[in-house]
């Protein structure tokens, strides 16, 4: 028979989505096509399974990985953007000796708030490791260097 | 289903890690479940859970509310398993293990016999599942494992809900005709 519902009709008709006068005339066709209310009958089959189907949860211990590798990252991670408290939180600064580097951070304004995203404050960080190296550096070249012309002296 | 949501973002932006760990208890489930059924493997389910929660964490300041949370976090993990699924294929590595290898199945309620029942009519039906195109497996996961409304669907796949329908209807007429004979 050549049938006037493709599959996808039938799947709206089995869910009950059709309107009373959609419904009639796909009613009317299977109550003269075996093909069409057996693929019907296997629609709803289906949808009676998707019904009862019981979403997957992790296991106990895949969870508990999952958690305590999310809880790592987040030490280091947390957001991108820091407001300024969380600058000093991380930076372990008071008020008084954050208002003394304040100007110095990579910071920008954004609807009147200052922030600083979590990347260039690593940046900005690294510089000063380094600037603070070269100066231990300088100063530890300094240190042997006038040991050298005090024991000369001597 | 967003009830809060929003709220434990403001919470979380403001620095509250508990709202962050809130998030987490309220939404791995569906997180997992949807990676799982697109993936059809519980370890790379479990690395797409890690990865959408820090992607929360690093962007949660990019989150658009009111009461999208949980459509917001699903399409994050649409776009992993997408992007894993295309990785796959280019490596050619086609999976064809049963999706209930090595998982947890946790019925709800009822008698061991009928669970029992329950998870072997929930395999074959999962193993049809996993072979539908990728829209339309979306689709129906959203729909029947994630009980997700068409129009949250048709946000999470940013589509119009009429394509969602379609979708949803042929993922079903596709899956009665492949279990019909299974019978």
């Amino acid at each position: 028979m050549d049938c006037p519902f493709d599959d996808e009709s039938l799947a709206a008709y089995a869910a009950g989505e059709l309107s009373a006068e959609g419904a009639q005339p796909v009613e009317a066709h299977l109550a003269e096509c075996d093909p069409c209310r057996h693929r019907v009958k296997a629609l709803r089959r289906v949808d009676a399974a998707l019904a009862r189907v019981v979403p997957h949860r992790p296991a106990a211990g895949g969870l508990l990985n999952v958690r305590r590798a999310l809880a790592g990252q987040l030490r280091t991670a947390g957001p991108e953007v820091l407001t300024l408290e969380e600058v000093a939180e991380l930076l372990r600064l008071g008020p008084a000796e954050m208002d003394e580097v304040a100007g110095e951070l990579p910071a920008f304004e954004l609807a009147g708030r200052v922030r600083v995203r979590r990347a260039k404050l690593t940046e900005w960080i690294e510089q000063r490791e380094s600037r603070f190296q070269s100066a231990a550096e300088g100063h530890r070249v300094a240190r042997s260097l006038r040991l050298h012309s005090e024991r000369n002296a001597s | 289903m967003d009830d809060g949501d929003d709220e434990l973002v403001g919470l979380y932006l403001q620095g509250d890690i508990d709202a962050f760990d809130a998030l987490f208890d309220r939404h791995y489930g569906a997180v997992y479940s949807f990676a799982r059924m697109m993936l059809g493997d519980a370890g790379e389910a479990e690395d797409v859970l890690q990865e959408t929660f820090l992607a929360v964490a690093r962007s949660a300041g990019s989150y658009r509310g009111p009461g999208r949370f949980r459509t917001w976090l699903l399409r994050i993990v649409r776009n992993r398993c997408l992007n894993r699924l295309d990785a796959r294929r280019a490596r050619q590595v086609l999976l064809r293990a049963g999706p209930l290898e090595g998982v947890e199945i946790i019925a709800a309620g009822g008698r061991p016999d009928q669970q029992a029942v329950t998870a072997e009519c929930q395999a074959a039906l999962e193993a049809a599942l996993i072979q539908l195109p990728d829209r339309q497996r979306e689709a129906l996961v959203l729909f029947a494992y994630e009980r997700l409304a068409y129009r949250q669907i048709a946000e999470v796949l940013d589509v119009p809900v009429n394509t969602v329908k379609t979708l949803i209807h042929r993922a079903r007429a596709e899956l009665a005709l492949r279990l019909d004979g299974q019978e």
